[in-house]
This record gives C-alpha cells, sequence and structure tokens, in this order.
C-alpha cells in the first residue's frame, strides 16, 4: 500500500511542476529536474521534481554545450574504438521495419534468410528487414517463443552473414557489451551490470480503470502512456467486446485481460455514444513507472514486454524499446546475447547465448520441419547427427553445406 | 487492486496541485539561518577509526596510464582495441572488488545505498536517504546479510550522510579505499554501484560505467539563505556529474575511479540519462568529526522544508503570527494564535526553534505537531511540503 501511495503522489507533483514550466517558456525542459535517488517513501511522498535557481541551470546548460559530447562515454571516438572489436556482428545486423517505421532490431542465424528478433514489437504482418548493404527484404513470422518473447522470421535471401555467437557465457561483471548496427560503429555501448537471473513476469494491464459502481464496465479513467491511451479508449467508454467476444460485466473484462501477457495485442469493441468503436491495444508490464510521469521521464520509454524471462543478463547500455531485438557483442567479436528489453533508466535486458541457441534451435525445428538446422560451431563436430544443412558460426561467414 | 491505485492517483492531484502555488510559505524561511544543530548529543564518541587502504584499490594497468593520465577528455579515450580491453578488465577487477563494500541502506520507509569506508563499520550514504541523526537503520549487504545500524551526522546543504554498523565484527568489515575529489578531471572513466529500485534478492550490487561530465564547483543552490561563512566552508566542493546512469535507490551508493578509490556518493539526477549527479567525497573529510558527533546542518539543495507559517523571533514561544494559504500548516488544521510545543518529536520553545524543526525534516515527511490552542493541548498530524524556489 505504501508503494501506491508513492507512486500516485509522485504523479500529481509532475502536473504541479508541469505546469510551472508551461507558464515560463523560456526554461529548457531538460535540467531543470532534480530528482534525489532514493527509493523511499518518504522521498518519494515528496516532491521529486525539483526546479533549480535560474543560475546554476545556466552554468550547467553552459558546460553542457562546451565540453561534454567530448566526455561522454558515448562521444563518437569512444564508439569508434570499438568497431575492430566487434567483429563481423554488425553484418548480420537487421533493422525491422513494419509500415516504414523501425519496430525492433534483429540477428541473422542462419544465412538462408532467418532472422530472430523480439516478438512482442512486432505485428503479424507487413514486417520488412533492412540490411547492412542497404537492401530490404520482406520478411514473414515462422515461429515465436512467448516465454522467451523472440521471434523467428524468414526473409527471401541466401548467403547472408550471421551472428557469431559466444561460446564462453562467463562474461564478467564491467565488461563492455556492444549493441550492432547495420553499420561498423555500433548503435550503442555499455557494460555487463549483473549476470545472469531470473526475471519474474508482473501483471499485464491495459490500463483502463473501470468504474467500481457500475457492474457494467463502464472505463472511468485511462492512464497516460499505457496501451489503452495509445490505443484510443477514452473515459465513459462501455467495453462490449475483447478479441470478438463479448463481455457484459466488469469481471468478465477483468477475467478475459488477466489470460494475456504484456506485450500481447488486443482488440477491444468499446461503445462510445451510440457508435462502437474497434480499438486495437497492446498490453504493458503493471511497472511503477505506469502509474508515475516522473518516473516515467527519468526512465525514457521502457518495453511493454520487460519482465518474465527465464534467464537475462543486465546493463547500462542506453537503447530505446525499438532498439531491441538484436546482437549484443563483447570485445572479442561474440554475441554473448539478444537484447530482450529496455526496463529502466539504468536497466537494459539481454537474453544470454545459451538461452538463445536452444530457442533458435527449436524455433527452426517447428518451422521447417525440422530441415534446417541451426548449429554454432562447437556443435558441429559431435553432434552433427543428419541434419539436411548445418551452419556454423557465421563469421567464418561461409555456410558449410549439407552434411550428408 | 488497478482501481484502487488510480483512485489514489486523482486524490493527491487535488492535494499536490494545490502545493506548487507560487507563493508557497516562502515568508517563514526568509529569517531562517542556515546554522548548525547543535542540540542533538553526540551518538558515538569521536572517530578513533584507523583509516586503512581498504580492498577496493586496484593497481593500475600500464596500458591506462595515458588514459587516466590526460588532462584533456579527448586524450582519455581509448585509441586501441588494446587499450579498450585494457579498459575493460581494469573495470571487471574493480566491480568485482566493490560489491562486498556496497550496501543497502534501510531508514524508516527510505530505502538506499552506502558504502563501507572503515574495518570498524563507517558507512557513507546521502543525507536524504539517512533521514536524521541517531536513528536505527538497518544495512543490507550484497550477499544478503542484514545488520543494524545507527545514523550519525549528515551535511544537508552538501546531501551527504554517515552511518555506522553496531554490530561487532572483530575480523573487521571489508571496505572501501577511499580516493579524494579533488584532482578529478571532466572526461576521468568512473565506477558506479548501488542498489537501483531497492533491495532485489538475488541481485548484487549493480555495477554502471562512465565518464565525468562536468564537476560543478560553485553550487548556490539554497540561494540567499546561506551564511556566508558556510559559504565559503562549501563551496569549493565541487559536485560530480556523470553519465553513469542512477535511478531511485541509488542514492548513497558509490563512484569509484579507475584504481578502485572512493571518489563521491550518487545525490540526484535529471531527466536526461547522463545527468547524475553525486556528493564529492571530501566532504566527508573536512566535516568528519561533526558528523561522526551526530550533527547535521543545511538544507538539501533545491528541497527544503517547509509548513507555511510566520512567526517572530522576538517572541519567547513559537506563536504563529499568520498562516500561508493552502500551506501545509493550513491543511494540517493549524490556526493564528496557536502555540506550537512540539514539532516530530522535538521539543519547541521558540520560533527560531519551530524552524530548526522544520529543517531537520524532509518535504513529504508525516509529522505530528503538539500545539497549545485556548489553553488546550492538541497534537495534529502534518506532512511537510516544499519551500518554492
Amino acid at each position: 500500500m505504501k508503494k501506491l501511495i508513492r507512486a500516485t503522489s509522485l504523479s500529481c507533483l509532475f502536473l504541479g511542476t508541469l505546469l510551472m514550466y508551461c507558464s515560463n517558456p523560456t526554461i529548457p525542459s531538460k535540467s531543470n529536474a532534480a530528482v534525489y535517488v532514493t527509493d523511499s517513501a518518504r522521498q518519494q511522498n515528496a516532491m521529486q521534481l525539483v526546479q533549480q535557481p535560474a543560475t546554476n541551470r545556466k552554468r550547467r546548460l553552459d558546460a553542457e554545450t562546451t565540453t561534454t559530447n567530448a566526455n561522454q562515454r558515448t562521444y563518437y571516438t569512444v564508439l569508434q574504438s570499438f568497431r575492430k572489436a566487434i567483429g563481423n556482428n554488425w553484418m548480420a545486423t537487421v533493422r525491422v521495419l513494419a509500415d516504414n517505421r523501425q519496430v525492433a532490431m534483429g540477428a541473422v542465424i542462419h544465412p538462408d534468410g532467418w532472422v530472430i528478433t523480439k516478438a512482442s514489437e512486432i505485428p503479424e504482418n507487413g514486417l520488412t528487414c533492412r540490411l547492412f548493404d542497404g537492401t530490404r527484404s520482406d520478411a514473414q513470422i515462422k515461429a515465436r517463443r512467448t516465454d522467451l518473447d523472440l521471434a523467428l522470421l524468414k526473409l527471401d535471401r541466401k548467403e547472408l552473414v550471421c551472428v557469431d555467437w559466444s561460446q564462453d557465457v562467463s562474461s564478467r561483471v564491467g565488461s563492455w557489451l556492444a549493441t550492432t548496427d547495420l553499420k561498423s560503429m555500433p548503435m550503442a555501448i555499455g557494460v555487463l551490470s549483473v549476470g545472469p537471473r531470473q526475471i519474474s513476469s508482473v501483471k499485464a494491464v491495459l490500463g483502463i480503470q473501470l468504474d467500481a459502481r457500475d457492474e457494467a464496465p463502464v472505463v472511468s479513467m485511462v492512464l497516460p502512456g499505457s496501451g489503452a491511451s495509445e490505443a484510443g479508449v477514452q473515459a465513459d467508454d462501455v467495453v462490449v467486446k475483447i478479441d470478438d467476444q463479448a463481455v457484459f460485466s466488469r469481471q468478465a473484462v477483468l477475467d478475459i485481460l488477466g489470460s494475456f501477457k504484456a506485450g500481447q495485442h488486443v482488440d477491444v469493441t468499446v461503445k462510445r455514444g451510440k457508435e462502437e468503436v474497434e480499438l486495437h491495444a497492446k498490453l504493458m508490464d503493471l511497472s511503477n513507472s505506469l502509474f508515475d510521469p516522473t518516473e516515467m521521464e527519468v526512465n525514457g520509454q521502457i518495453s511493454s514486454r520487460s519482465t518474465g524471462f527465464e534467464k537475462v543478463i543486465q546493463h547500462d547500455t542506453v537503447i530505446s524499446p525499438n532498439q531491441c531485438g538484436g546482437p549484443l557483442v563483447d570485445l572479442y567479436g561474440h554475441a554473448v546475447g539478444i537484447n530482450i528489453a529496455r526496463a529502466g533508466r539504468v536497466c537494459s535486458y539481454a537474453l544470454p547465448t545459451d538461452i538463445v541457441v536452444p530457442a533458435i534451435q527449436d524455433m527452426l525445428n517447428s518451422a521447417t520441419d525440422g530441415k534446417v538446422i541451426f548449429a554454432s560451431a562447437n556443435q558441429v563436430s559431435g553432434a552433427a547427427k543428419s541434419p539436411e544443412e548445418i551452419v556454423v558460426r557465421a563469421q567464418d561467414s561461409s555456410v558449410i553445406p549439407a552434411v550428408k | 487492486m488497478q482501481i484502487t491505485r488510480v483512485r489514489l492517483l486523482c486524490l493527491f492531484a487535488l492535494f499536490l496541485l494545490g502545493l506548487s502555488r507560487p507563493s508557497f510559505a516562502q515568508e517563514i524561511f526568509s529569517v531562517a539561518p542556515v546554522g548548525e544543530r547543535t542540540s542533538l548529543k553526540p551518538v558515538v564518541p569521536a572517530s578513533t577509526s584507523v583509516i586503512s587502504r581498504g580492498i577496493t584499490e586496484v593497481d593500475l594497468d600500464p596500458l591506462l596510464d595515458r588514459i587516466n593520465q590526460a588532462n584533456d577528455p579527448r586524450s582519455s579515450e581509448p585509441r586501441s582495441l588494446d587499450e579498450l580491453r585494457a579498459l575493460e578488465r581494469q573495470q571487471s577487477k574493480v566491480a568485482e572488488k566493490i560489491q562486498s563494500v556496497t550496501v543497502n541502506v534501510q531508514q524508516g520507509s527510505a530505502q538506499g545505498s552506502g558504502v563501507i569506508i572503515t574495518a570498524d563499520g563507517y558507512v557513507l550514504t546521502a543525507a536524504h536517504v539517512a533521514g536524521k541523526p541517531d536513528r536505527d537503520a538497518w544495512i543490507l549487504m550484497s550477499d544478503g546479510r542484514r545488520l543494524k545500524a545507527r545514523t550519525l551526522g549528515m551535511n544537508r546543504y552538501m546531501d551527504a550522510g554517515l552511518l555506522k554498523i553496531t554490530e561487532e565484527n572483530s575480523a573487521g568489515w571489508d571496505h572501501a579505499s577511499l580516493g579524494s575529489s579533488k584532482n578529478l578531471k571532466s572526461g576521468q572513466w568512473c565506477i558506479a554501484s548501488g542498489h537501483p529500485g531497492g533491495w532485489v534478492k538475488d541481485r548484487p550490487a549493480v555495477i554502471r560505467v562512465g565518464r565525468i561530465l562536468t564537476l560543478v564547483p560553485d553550487r548556490t543552490v539554497a540561494s540567499g539563505t546561506v551564511s556566508q561563512a558556510l559559504r565559503n566552508d562549501e563551496v569549493t566542493l565541487s559536485t560530480i556529474v556523470t553519465d553513469c546512469a542512477l535511478i531511485g535507490g541509488d542514492s548513497g551508493g558509490p563512484l569509484f575511479d579507475l584504481s578502485g578509490k572512493l571518489i563521491g556518493i550518487h545525490s540526484r539526477i535529471g531527466t536526461d540519462v547522463s545527468d547524475n549527479m553525486h556528493v564529492p567525497v571530501d566532504v566527508f573529510s573536512r566535516s568528519w568529526d561533526k558528523m561522526v558527533k551526530g550533527e547535521a546542518w543545511g538544507t538539501l539543495p533545491g528541497y527544503k522544508p517547509a509548513i507555511g507559517v510566520v512567526g517572530s523571533s522576538e517572541d519567547p514561544r513559537a506563536v504563529i503570527s499568520q498562516l500561508v494559504e493552502d500551506s501545509p500548516a493550513q491543511k494540517a488544521g493549524l490556526r493564528v494564535g496557536d502555540v506550537v510545543r512540539k514539532f516530530d518529536g522535538s521539543a519547541v520553545s521558540s520560533f527560531q526553534e519551530l524552524i530548526q524543526a522544520v529543517e531537520a525534516t524532509l518535504p513529504g515527511d508525516r509529522v505530528r505537531v503538539e500545539i497549545e490552542r485556548d489553553g488546550k493541548i492538541m497534537t495534529l498530524p502534518l506532512v511537510v511540503g516544499l519551500q518554492d524556489g
């Protein structure tokens, strides 16, 4: 309960502060807020957004314009020094697009156009992938692993460069990790913050409040930033259908929504006045920041599915939700995982290789009836049973043809 | 569950929007001295700790000499793969060592981080994590051990706080090697650890690596109300700004240089991810004896508590002569003419003492105010507010 109060009170503070900012258009919205970084009910009941005196603010901005860039760990010359470190993995990195908009990154895992990406960020249809050489190819979803939030895509391509998977899953905390781009300079860099661990899942929510006084599912409030708000659900809408299932009570709505996972979409039909409106909304993890604009502000954009993973490594790379799904590479040119979620200001998650590789095998298997087999190099020698085709770590970039 | 949350949101919105009125409670503090509090008894005798080397210091890889000695941020960047890998090895070594000295600090409802700096268990943290001197607190180690501690003094002006583990450990606690915040340079690499989001089971301290962006020497945050003496004392120290990303729960956690020496304590953040501020570690050594004695002084930068009452410092009692509209005091039900006798557990016998008692709280604290009205004694609950501007 304490937590609730804290989260809620904050939001309002933020509203108040926002108003103040609005009344003074000359104040840049950046850096006029300072938030004390305790996780405390005491703190949070109080105002977290604190305006700094004008003199101070000005000084800070001046300092930033003159020196900050060259100082930052993400300054381009620092990123440049990673070019030699990441091997050819950038050539195995793709951008996943829907309606010409980037929705995720992806990793080529097999030369015949097989790509993996983050499942909950991509729509069912209309996908295209852009490759490092500037070409584009349409992509079809061939398999999914909802538990890991991975999807397997197929492009109509041959002889693609594949990700070079790490055989060693024991990276040390503090090690550099590069998130690759379609060019030799990484998109972003960071370090391993926490070694492998499980992230248990939290409840998925649509972001509507139903009026408790009414038996019928009447929306009394829509949480800003939630899936419902983005889909256009409005207060006073009456929910009549969810995924083609008619609903008549609050409880029915809660029951149906309770069966979904974060990142999944639902079709919600609402009655607005006399007309019925059909909306398509995404469920999100019930995270604190959903209730808390201050946290939302300092955290930036968070993946709608950022919990419920059997095993992840945590790193401090600053990426956005649509930059997840691609390779995360160490200084020795090997991919140690796939970025799977942006989970907060200090926190990005990646599925480590020892989770990803079996999942790829599994998805390839189910998509091709076992006709295409994926293998990383150390498995080739012994484990080559009777696959039609075996692919090794693609750094050698040559496809190892059928081992028949 | 979801429904309850949302309803609360509305209630608080109403309440807090009121607080953002520009005239809010300014009056009371125009006369406030930001002096030292001397009323608190020392909890622990002045330090006899021998500051030993600590366990976190790591020899610097010779390959990093150029990067570490660079005066220009452009020269402190790794230029070759060898340098980059050397940097990585150095970071990893430090990251490993700082686990056992990084702790989670729990005081009342606050949760932050801290760092052990002596074998006998002194722990540095942020003032806003420690809260107040002479209170019970808990320390949670990275390995899950839970230890009793007591809060000591704090320099709220710089957001520096001190605790001591009160449990015995004959072997001595693992502790950080102390560095200095004196010769820091922008562009310099640094390593941050802490417990973001509070204590999480099976998650050790979380490591981040970044660089010093700026050193902000003149922090005139409590503008106008800081006495000249205090200003001279504090202002030569620079707040450290880095791109080691911090979030709630990190406050009080340590910032190390590449050789594993402690240079700062996490304090506050801006909305931009590369806007992270740290208390320079020299603040602690400068006022160590005062802090060990349990003294607390100053107010947090830009975070000054206020309740919105006006009174006279001439009057021998703390009589409220004026009440600010929509202030916490008015909301709590205080009236003009009330005599405040106790504020948050401290006896108050003059308006001056009331000012001091308010300054010892943090905005958002829920406190009890004992007043005398028409010969009757009553106690009212009050939520401390934030002074504007």
